[in-house]
């Protein structure tokens, strides 16, 4: 933790930047007839660094960002209208097309959310499962976000060690379940399959390599000079700014705000497993940055305690029907996903089709908050705080 | 499974309404409230501390749309979460916009908007979100039909749903039920 204090900005250093560059010749005699013009310009939808397929219009007043229209909606699918027409089970594969880089939280946000409002009791086994794949999947999404933010400010090289890392992950997946990216692997009452022979041992493995491995890639990512400058004290969103826009995940943890859904309201075997929410104090893109990078090592770590506690059993609970029919009523359970916080409010009428599933994206949340944190920075810096959020579209648009 | 929240009912003793909270099955805590009282409700639970907006939606119904709240918080020792549900009628569906309390509001309200054309009064920005500007109808109500939409009711004995139509397509052409087909 002693190299994370050197890394947080100090209010000095915030003082040094804006003495530097956003008095922006007003005070200086002479400059003040320089008139200057706001400057529409569009980002998007078709852009490298959007993330997806996401257009802003960008106002900014010489280098400066003075406001921000997002407009989304480009992949938008209507999920929540298709699910009002497919059985319970047979939504379970849409849900891995929300958030993408993440489809194993995502699949089991929902079957916990069923499983709740069809009161399904789930196998240990297959919960100590969901509990591995979904820190697996964290773990993936993570390096995703840390090399996209390493490439969103010029560095390349770090990308190529992150996608490694994850490349393991994913073969760990396509081992387990087929699938390298949408998994469709959990069911309501338990998980598809079980673990083919060693597979746990691989986990294991791969997690005690990739505890030695983030060491070097922090060194290199985190402790580099050139990243650290550009990142630290750029767009600082304060613990009351965050909630007040209603920030969940990581990005609401890195401005101070202790909520994680593992630890506020545990779900599955979180309670006998022994982690740590990653809070940090800034809110300023380096401590975005810094929050995934130790949410990684706390995954593996709860990875680590699942593997070695999970017991034999079956994986799927025993006479579930063909059709989940869940009784009249309504239910709603989140998780901690890679973004925030992820929830599903289902509405049934009895039958074997959700009345209405309501799709709690944190991406989307997360994504109304961009005008806020960016007004003020350098349009330059617009990419790398949008990168730092998080933002995965397919879970916006849904 | 845990429980939505594990608190002693003490707990939720300064809450504005508190004679109305009940322990709902499957939500927690979870006030009804008239959408009159609504945003003096809203104003009470801010001052109780409840910070964190998480979402809103709504519920299509024959007759009227259900809209659902949850609103969470951080700042209160038993740290939790409640569900605030009220009704508009169809024929005049407007509530008050919870934006000046928590702007966490103002995206939720513009989906509710766009997909089930409630209107809320006080918002500053009410337009489409994910929708063309021009788009006519708001998808998610029951009734709504734009000609093609796959309805696969074919191989579930569906009991009759709670609204009356489902839109069904004309041609009804559309290959039915295909079990978890891939997308790609």
């Amino acid at each position: 933790m002693d190299k994370l204090e050197q890394l947080k900005t100090t209010k000095a250093d915030l003082d040094d930047l804006s003495a530097e560059f956003s008095s922006n010749g007003e005070s200086e005699e002479g400059s003040k007839d320089i008139k200057t013009d706001v400057l529409t310009i569009n980002f998007g939808p078709q852009h490298p660094s959007a993330h997806g397929v996401f257009r802003g219009v960008f106002e900014v007043d010489g280098e400066i960002i003075v406001g921000i229209e997002p407009h989304i909606g480009y992949l938008h699918r209507c999920f929540e209208k298709i699910a009002e027409h497919r059985t319970y089970t047979q939504f379970i594969p849409f849900t891995d097309r929300m958030d993408y880089l993440s489809s194993m939280l995502n699949n089991w946000g929902y079957v916990i959310s069923v499983e709740k409002l069809a009161d399904v009791a789930v196998p240990e086994r297959a919960e100590y499962l969901r509990v591995i794949v979904g820190e697996l999947n964290r773990i993936a999404s993570h390096l995703v976000f840390l090399s996209t933010a390493a490439i969103e400010a010029g560095a390349l090289t770090p990308y190529f060690y992150y996608f490694d890392e994850r490349e393991r992950i994913l073969w760990l997946f396509e081992q387990l379940c087929g699938a390298r990216f949408t998994y469709n692997y959990m069911r309501v009452g338990g998980v598809r399959v079980d673990t083919p022979d060693g597979w746990l041992d691989d986990v294991l493995a791969f997690t005690e390599r990739l505890e030695k491995t983030m060491v070097d890639y922090d060194k290199l990512l985190l402790g580099n000079y050139i990243f650290k400058k550009r990142m630290k004290g750029v767009a600082p969103f304060s613990a009351e700014q965050a909630l007040d826009w209603g920030l969940t995940g990581p990005s609401l943890r890195a401005s101070g705000v202790n909520y994680d859904v593992r630890k506020a309201d545990p779900y599955s075997v979180y309670p006998r497993i022994d982690f740590d929410a990653v809070v940090l104090c800034n809110g300023d893109n380096l401590d975005r940055v810094i929050a995934r990078s130790q949410e990684i090592k706390q995954s593996i770590n709860i990875i680590k305690q699942a593997v070695a506690q999970v017991p034999d059993g079956r994986v799927y609970s025993p006479g579930m029907p063909r059709y989940v029919t869940p009784p009249p009523g309504e239910a709603y359970a989140h998780i901690e996903s890679s973004r925030g916080d992820l929830g599903f409010y289902i509405v049934s009428d009895g039958s074997p089709k959700p009345y209405r599933v309501k799709i709690q994206g944190p991406s989307f949340g997360n994504l109304q908050v961009l005008p806020a944190i960016a007004t003020g920075s350098f349009f330059s810096d617009a990419v790398l705080i949008f990168g730092t959020l998080d933002v995965v579209f397919g879970e916006v648009d849904r | 499974m845990s429980d939505e929240v594990n608190v002693n009912d003490n707990n939720i003793e300064d809450l504005p309404a508190k004679g109305m909270i009940v322990q709902e099955k499957g939500l927690g805590y979870t006030l009804t409230v008239d959408r009159k009282d609504l945003f003096k409700t809203a104003t009470g639970l801010k001052e109780a501390g409840f910070d964190l907006f998480l979402f809103v939606s709504g519920v299509d119904y024959p007759n009227h749309i259900k809209l659902v709240y949850r609103i969470y918080s951080t700042k209160r020792a038993n740290r939790m979460a409640i569900v605030v549900k009220t009704e508009v009628p169809k024929r005049d569906p407007v509530i008050d916009s919870l934006v000046p309390l928590w702007s966490a509001a103002n995206w939720h309200e513009r989906e509710t908007y766009d997909l089930f054309g409630v209107e809320f009064k006080g918002h500053p920005d009410l337009r489409r979100i994910f929708m063309p500007e021009d788009w006519v109808g708001y998808p998610l109500r029951k009734d709504y039909s734009d000609g093609h939409m796959l309805v696969s009711d074919s191989d579930t004995q569906a009991k009759p749903r709670l609204s009356v139509v489902d839109s069904q397509t004309d041609d009804g052409d559309e290959d039915a039920g295909d079990e978890g087909k891939p997308e790609e």
